[in-house]
């Protein structure tokens, strides 16, 4: 194996829960993945699918407790993570691995002017001089696409528009040109030409610094428009994975189906209406043995209940965790 | 900012205005009058004192006079009563007299103020101090360390600290640490060793206020997004601390320390009534007991410019502290 076909991140059946007043959560639940150099990988899911565990995990940034880490290993250009204490783990953090979150507005802080909250991860990590961080601050802001980007740099937060501050947001994640940058989120509180903008600006990141990114969304319209793979999660396990096209174009996971036929598609006829995924999202407090989309699956067969169905391959680079085959597409 | 300072001074004026007159007019309401004493006093004597003081006078033209438009009898000599002597065209407050005292011959109200307050600040800025500190450092500990024995502790005693008003707590200190144990003096106000039992005993209620709102000032903050994005960016715990959350999670203190200040400044009356501390006010309460007008007056007046003024100075304060607040 080369160095380069090493993946940048490797998760091995991760397992993360909460102790709540009810009971453990079981957040994440034996998560699989890979993401390889200069990658997008998605995370689709609903509220609670421990997409966002799962990589507040990766990054250490699990409050614990309440939060464990219950086993798993978490593997960055090979070395482990998981275990390493705080002081190594801090070095790695906004360094080598970045993080863009949900909500620009609440994500920077009001009381401090932006070029102290970008310098102040290159003084940290780089060692450079506040005039040189700050030199490279402008001219990362000015990559972002921040107008006057020398001016504005001493602004606070709040002079700034949502899409302005993701931008920030995302300029103080690449200051450092970190080899893994993970996005939770980071277009779900700005509106749609916004978003497309941001979008934009991630993919070139990805083209022009070689920045492998996690993407966690539950906007299949985006994973559709970035992602070169894509996973789907559901109550804490990933129940699909694969190669965008190939999930999109032939999804085997009745959960899959069911998010995709949810969502408006400009390539189908007027008529056609949204089918609603039936039920509740799911409680994760007591868990079966079985699937975990059991109660809401129209395909469910006797064994769904008994146990968590195996990885099957059902195309290259496309796994499905499900004991019913299906056929036929999304339609 | 400078816009900003000179409109709020100039909105001072009406409220100052409003206070004098509302004070004028309960005093006299109220029944008695600065010379009924015990030892009565022959009616010519208290005749002649209540010409010398203008006190035979309408109400109205006392009023008018003490404010300052209406100087009485400004050709033959004038009234000092009210302040002025007669040789400008107004008196009163207007020209900064407070006038004299009725209880205390032959001194001006103002010269009793400026020999009480510098005690009072004394008594108050300590007594702010330990409440700084006394306050602060628990609270912030107790953020840091939630749910954990020193958080209880802490709060309970805080709780405590609110419920025990100062006229409980000081008479309790003095049992204690001075007729039981020896260690402090009882009252007085002589040296260092006199100024801590009063300090303790003003600034304990404040002290508790300020760990029960710097407690959860922090805790409001270290919940934020961007508290969560500064351990993301990889920074130590200590610098997240100075840094990023201590300015929010303290500015419930900020606006809290405001009035406090104005009230531990000036508000020290009971507890200098209790240890006899040479401060305003005791003045105050002497002087509302003697009817003695125009000193309960003038240090009406004087608090209430300097709760104005402290006020102002913490909004100031707010705007350096949170970039969001902007002065228009």
């Amino acid at each position: 194996m080369k160095e380069n076909d090493q993946p940048i991140l490797s998760v091995r059946d991760l397992r993360v829960s909460f102790a709540t007043e009810e009971g453990l959560v079981r957040a994440v639940d034996g998560v699989s993945f890979d993401v390889r150099r200069g990658q997008i990988l998605g995370i689709v899911g609903e509220s609670g699918s421990g997409k966002s565990v799962t990589n507040l995990a990766i990054m250490g940034l699990i409050p614990m407790p309440p939060g464990r880490i219950d086993g798993g290993r978490v593997l960055f250009c090979g070395k482990e993570i998981l275990g390493v204490p705080e002081a190594e783990k801090r070095k790695l953090r906004g360094d080598r691995i970045s993080m863009i979150f949900q909500d620009p507005m609440t994500s920077l802080n009001p009381f401090l002017r932006i070029s102290l909250q970008l310098t102040e991860v290159l003084e940290l990590h780089k060692r450079i001089s506040r005039k040189k961080a700050r030199r490279h601050a402008i001219a990362m802001l000015d990559l972002v696409g921040i107008p006057d980007a020398a001016e504005r740099i001493d602004d606070y937060p709040h002079q700034f528009s949502g899409g302005m501050r993701q931008r920030v947001m995302i300029a103080m994640s690449l200051l450092c040109e970190p080899e893994l940058l993970i996005a939770d989120e980071p277009t779900t509180a700005l509106d749609v030409t916004i978003q497309a903008q941001i979008l934009e600006l991630l993919k070139k990141i990805r083209d022009e610094l070689g920045t492998s990114i996690v993407f966690i969304t539950h906007d299949l319209g985006v994973v559709a428009g970035i992602c070169d793979e894509t996973l789907v999660m559901y109550a804490g396990k990933i129940l699909e994975k694969g190669s965008t096209r190939s999930l999109f174009a032939s999804p085997s996971q009745p959960y899959t189906r069911g998010l995709l036929r949810s969502v408006p598609r400009l390539d189908l006829g007027r008529k056609e209406e949204l089918t609603p995924i039936r039920g509740n999202p799911p409680y994760l407090l007591d868990r079966s043995p079985g699937c975990p989309f059991l109660p809401r699956c129209d395909f469910a067969v006797d064994k769904c209940g008994e146990e968590f169905p195996p990885r099957r391959q059902v195309a290259k680079n496309h796994d499905v965790w499900c004991w019913v085959e299906m056929e036929g597409s999304a339609g | 900012m400078v816009r900003f300072m000179i409109r709020r001074l100039l909105a001072a004026i009406p409220v100052l205005w409003i206070i004098v007159t509302a004070t004028f007019f309960l005093m006299r309401l109220a029944p008695g009058g600065p010379f009924d004493k015990e030892r009565r006093v022959s009616p010519e004597v208290e005749a002649n004192l209540r010409t010398k003081y203008c006190l035979d006078c309408p109400l109205w033209q006392q009023y008018l006079t003490y404010l300052g438009p209406l100087n009485l009898n400004p050709g033959q000599g004038g009234v000092k009563a009210f302040g002025g002597d007669g040789s400008r065209p107004w008196s009163g407050i207007l020209t900064g007299d407070f006038g004299p005292s009725f209880k205390y011959a032959n001194r001006s109200v103002g010269s009793i103020i400026a020999e009480g307050f510098p005690v009072s600040i004394h008594l108050g800025g300590m007594a702010l101090l330990f409440a700084i500190i006394m306050g602060m450092v628990p609270g912030l500990v107790a953020a840091l360390r939630q749910n954990t024995a020193w958080d209880y502790g802490s709060m309970s005693a805080a709780m405590l600290g609110v419920s025990i008003p100062n006229f409980v707590l000081g008479p309790l200190l003095v049992l204690v640490f001075s007729l039981t144990l020896y260690w402090l003096p009882p009252a007085r106000w002589d040296g260092p060793r006199y100024w801590i039992l009063p300090t303790i005993t003003l600034g304990a209620i404040y002290a508790a206020y300020i760990a029960r709102l710097t407690r959860g000032g922090m805790l409001e903050v270290v919940r934020q997004d961007f508290v969560r994005t500064a351990r993301a960016k990889g920074l130590p715990e200590s610098l997240i601390l100075w840094r990023h959350t201590l300015r929010g999670g303290l500015l419930p203190v900020i606006s809290f320390l405001g009035p406090a200040t104005a009230r531990l400044l000036t508000g020290s009356i009971v507890v200098e009534k209790i240890f006899l501390v040479p401060g305003l006010g005791r003045y105050f309460i002497d002087g509302a007991i003697n009817r003695d007008y125009t000193l309960v007056l003038g240090v009406v007046l004087f608090y209430s410019s300097m709760l104005i003024m402290l006020n102002l100075v913490v909004d100031i304060l707010y705007g350096f502290l949170d970039p969001r607040v902007t002065y228009d």
